[in-house]
């Protein structure tokens, strides 16, 4: 999935599932854990999204806080390889 | 003495008297059989779903192969939590009274990893990896002792349900059976001990929380048994047992109404102290 592809369909998750969080107010730099946009338990259903999005698991080293502090992040971490393919 | 101080005298000798070397208790085979069932087969997460009629008996059976290692890395992954939230409450003035117990507690979750990350490094690939991370936040006075032990409760009074169950089930390698023994064994004083604390903490300190403070208190732990619970569906069982668009069937699975049925049952029984303090209602929270 390409980089375009994943932030148009990462950021219609975060504005479906995440708390007191709009349209005009999520930018790709909004720190969505810090800001509890995103809680631990809905931490798991985007890890299973990204995972479905690249059709691979990801490894431990991957699941920390600073993959996934807001969409630049998760797109560098988890979408990098299929932007330069 | 109070009755949960003579609870912890009693656990501490009972722990003394067990105390085992973390290589005794499980004779490991030198591999494992594919062609046997690693977890009780009405227990997986996919049993009664309409995707686990369509596998054949090797699939299911692999199925249940990467259940038991992906139920034995949670245990890990939890105790590892666990262990981190007793070592930092080890001689804190509020808990001070558990500091004995506390030691042997830490101890015999230590020796649990061990069995259970035994089995996954051995017959496995190793653990799977944990599909979370731990927020940091400030907390009210006794709000972090309450959660964490809250917490360990949940999951103890889960697994420990499991373990029972699989101990017993005479259609798995011997290997599987004891550990799941041995684990259970020593969880039924680490449970007596939480039931016990759990309530002391909360007796102690309701009347110093907010209503707005004991509302976030039941909200994370609502969040916890979901997080505990979707940790059971895990999509790396399913695509290492071969079965196709493993997310899609994770997704299926938590929403099926038999695994619903199924997280209910073990889930009224997992909250039991929960509910007799006087936090829940039973049947209340979302599973």
């Amino acid at each position: 999935m390409d980089r375009e592809t994943a932030h148009t369909r990462l950021r219609e998750w975060i504005l479906r599932h995440g708390k007191s969080i709009d349209e005009a107010t999520l930018t790709d730099e909004t720190p969505i854990m810090e800001k509890r946009v995103i809680t631990s338990l809905q931490l798991m259903d985007l890890i299973l999204l990204i995972e479905s999005m690249r059709s691979a698991s990801l490894q431990q080293e991957q699941i920390a806080p600073g993959s996934f502090r807001n969409m630049t992040a998760i797109l560098d971490n988890f979408f990098s390889e299929a932007l330069a393919a | 003495m109070n009755n949960l101080n003579m609870l912890v005298d009693k656990l501490v000798v009972a722990s003394r008297r067990q105390y085992r070397q973390p290589e005794e208790g499980v004779v490991w085979p030198e591999s494992f059989p594919v062609d046997a069932w690693a977890f009780s087969p009405e227990w997986l997460s996919l049993y009664g779903t309409p995707i686990y009629e369509t596998l054949d008996l090797p699939t299911q059976q692999k199925l249940s192969f990467y259940e038991t290692v992906n139920f034995f890395s949670l245990n890990v992954h939890g105790e590892k939590h666990l262990v981190e939230s007793l070592t930092s409450f080890l001689y804190r003035e509020s808990l001070k009274e558990y500091t004995p117990y506390l030691h042997h507690f830490v101890d015999e979750e230590n020796k649990h990893m061990m069995y259970f990350g035994g089995f996954c490094g051995r017959y496995a690939k190793g653990l799977y990896p944990e599909r979370s991370f731990k927020v940091s936040r400030t907390y009210l006075p006794g709000e972090e002792e309450f959660l964490a032990f809250a917490q360990i409760l949940i999951f103890e009074e889960i697994v420990d349900q499991y373990n029972t169950n699989m101990a017993k089930d005479g259609r798995l390698p011997q290997v599987v059976r004891d550990i799941n023994d041995l684990h259970h064994r020593e969880e039924a004083r680490h449970l007596a001990f939480g039931r016990a604390v759990v309530e002391q903490l909360y007796r102690t300190y309701l009347g110093q929380w907010s209503a707005e403070c004991i509302e976030g208190v039941r909200s994370q732990l609502q969040g916890f048994l979901l997080q505990t619970w979707k940790n059971f569906y895990n999509p790396s069982i399913y695509k290492d047992s071969g079965i196709a668009d493993p997310w899609t069937v994770a997704l299926m699975a938590w929403d099926h109404p038999a695994a619903k049925e199924r997280r209910r049952k073990i889930t009224g029984h997992a909250l039991t102290t929960l509910n007799s303090i006087g936090l829940f209602a039973p049947n209340s929270l979302e599973v």
